[in-house]
């Protein structure tokens, strides 16, 4: 075997096989999943049966410390924490003082030697009054300087973030399969511009190859999507701006497919199904990169509304070993594929 | 003679081939006529958005109907001294320009008829006719192109509509949007991006079809 002409192929499979097992099996870091009752009231007993994930909290070393975190610096720290079992917490706040009337949500921090901290973000802090809690007005934890004790935990984890949990591991593949979609296009584009420069109809077939792929890819990636979005929203469809238009993209391009089909001439159908694919390209541009970011757009999707995307403090460091070799790995499987799609469109064409 | 000259005596021998027989105006009319009327049987009144809805609808399937003829209708020879003596950017030029003055001639009777049967919900004429303006636009480059692709190949009407419908999406989804605050339906200050990326899609469009147009009229 001539491994210079099949490199990729092997790069493919190992880069892949590697996502694959990384991206499966590398666990989340501890964190919290559900508290309950999800509000803390001011001049009353607070118990919180505190649930956690991946923690260790009958082995951890020292004192299981929670605080209520108000602001960027200060925080009151619970009364009484009690460990059920390694996931399970009886925290109570006793709180006597109100809240501040400009604080209506604060952070809830776990934190303990073993597993770092956990925290969950848009705890609601409440003022009024009801019958079924205690109420208390003894001497509670005032809010003090937190102190710096805190630290995520070590080693190579995949950031907990709520409502995603564990399919935070789709990035892997739902993201990288639109990045290797859109690469595999700009492929086809190019082949279709050689195309009409240099009338050779392997290019023709080159274009048409990849852009089967194309297609392949973006079915795949509106697939994974819908089941991402079915855990994280609770439906497999919404009417989301950038769903629709990833809909309108994959049509445009199977409008391609039906284009070809039609015309018998293989001339004729090299040159029109090349203008047809940079025009699809061009026209596609907008619907993904402009459409969904015009202001007032409003999306569930990430990258819109305030929600994690890509870039900044939401790409965590732990993440990124393995996305970004998951994109180039599902690019070199795209071209394999392509190009088995192509040699089996140059013997078809042969024939005739 | 510049080639501004030679586009306007194009489009000028267009609209007298066209207006000769009476045929393409006559044939829309009846199009028209027929789709309102079977819309006013099917829904008896109609709230604004569905008056919108349905007036985009019927313009584009209108508007495919009658730019799906705009190249079909030459014949080899004529093909042959168009490919001899004209540019080819001058030639889908003069078609855009054509199509633009059909599309603009369906929306008014669309408009017209369906004002008729129900009673129109636009408040704010100046914005509707600018949004359907760029509609028109947008769509009568769409389908000029997509009528040249499809006539070089297999000249079938299924083909075009194919081809265009998908690229009209996005220029229709925005021209809804706009329609749909000319009738008060919708509060929406960022109107003028809209208008801002519905231009940008249509000078895109516009460039893409002026390059890649001699590769498609050669045959």
């Amino acid at each position: 075997m001539d491994l210079k002409k099949h490199w990729y192929k092997v790069a493919a499979v190992l880069i892949l096989t590697y996502v694959l097992l990384a991206g499966l099996l590398v666990p989340l870091k501890p964190g919290v999943l559900t508290v309950e009752p999800y509000i803390i009231r001011s001049e009353a007993i607070n118990k919180l049966a505190v649930e956690g994930y991946n923690s260790h909290y009958t082995s951890a070393n020292g004192d299981i410390a929670v605080w209520l975190k108000l602001d960027s610096i200060q925080g009151i720290k619970a009364n009484k924490v009690t460990v059920l079992d390694d996931t399970h917490l009886e925290v109570v706040f006793n709180i006597s003082q109100p809240f501040p009337e400009n604080r209506p949500t604060g952070t809830l921090m776990v934190h303990n030697e073993k597993d770092g901290t956990s925290l969950l973000p848009n705890f609601k802090l409440s003022n009024a009054k009801t019958d079924k809690t205690e109420s208390f007005s003894g001497i509670s934890n005032s809010v003090i300087n937190m102190p710096a004790i805190f630290f995520t935990k070590p080693g190579w984890q995949f950031p907990f973030r709520p409502f995603l949990h564990e399919t935070i591991r789709n990035t892997f593949f739902h993201v990288a399969i639109w990045m290797a979609m859109f690469f595999l296009a700009t492929v086809s584009l190019v082949y279709s511009i050689l195309e009409l420069r240099s009338h050779n109809y392997l290019t023709d077939i080159k274009a048409s190859s990849f852009t089967s792929i194309t297609i392949l890819y973006g079915l795949i990636g509106i697939a994974t999507g819908s089941l991402w979005a079915k855990t994280a929203w609770g439906v497999f469809w919404t009417a989301d701006v950038k769903l629709n238009m990833a809909t309108v993209a994959i049509l445009i391009y199977l409008a391609y497919i039906i284009l070809r089909s039609a015309i018998q001439d293989q001339d004729q159908r090299a040159r029109v199904s090349a203008a047809y694919n940079i025009f699809a390209y061009i026209a596609m541009i907008p619907l993904i990169f402009v459409i969904p970011r015009l202001p007032n757009t409003d999306s569930l999707h990430p990258g819109n509304g305030g929600n994690p995307a890509l870039g900044g403090e939401d790409l965590d460091n732990a993440l990124r070993y393995v996305f970004y070799p998951s994109i180039i790995g599902l690019i070199l499987l795209g071209i394999w594929l392509s190009n088995l799609r192509f040699r089996v469109e140059s013997l078809l064409n042969k024939e005739r | 003679m510049s080639s501004v000259v030679r586009v306007f005596s194009l489009l000028k021998k267009d609209i007298t081939l066209e207006f000769r027989s009476l045929y393409a105006v006559g044939s829309i009319l009846l199009y028209v006529v027929t789709t309102v009327f079977i819309v006013y049987k099917a829904f008896n009144t109609l709230e604004p958005r569905t008056w919108n809805s349905m007036f985009w609808v019927l313009f584009i399937f209108a508007s495919m109907n009658a730019t799906l003829r705009s190249f079909s209708k030459m014949s080899s020879g004529n093909s042959f001294f168009n490919y001899s003596y004209l540019d080819p950017s001058e030639f889908i030029i003069s078609k855009i320009l054509f199509n633009l003055i059909f599309l603009l001639l369906i929306a008014t009777l669309t408009f017209i008829v369906m004002s008729v049967f129900f009673s129109h919900p636009v408040h704010d004429f100046k914005l509707f006719c600018s949004g359907a303006f760029m509609a028109s636009l947008g769509v009568s480059i769409l389908c000029s192109f997509s009528s040249a692709a499809s006539t070089q190949g297999a000249s079938n009407a299924t083909i075009m509509s194919v081809m265009s419908l998908p690229l009209t999406i996005p220029i229709l989804l925005i021209a809804i949007k706009i329609s749909l605050q000319s009738m008060n339906q919708m509060n929406d200050s960022t109107i003028s991006s809209d208008y801002m990326i519905l231009g940008g899609i249509i000078l895109l469009m516009f460039g893409v079809t002026i390059l890649l147009f001699p590769y498609l009229w050669k045959s």
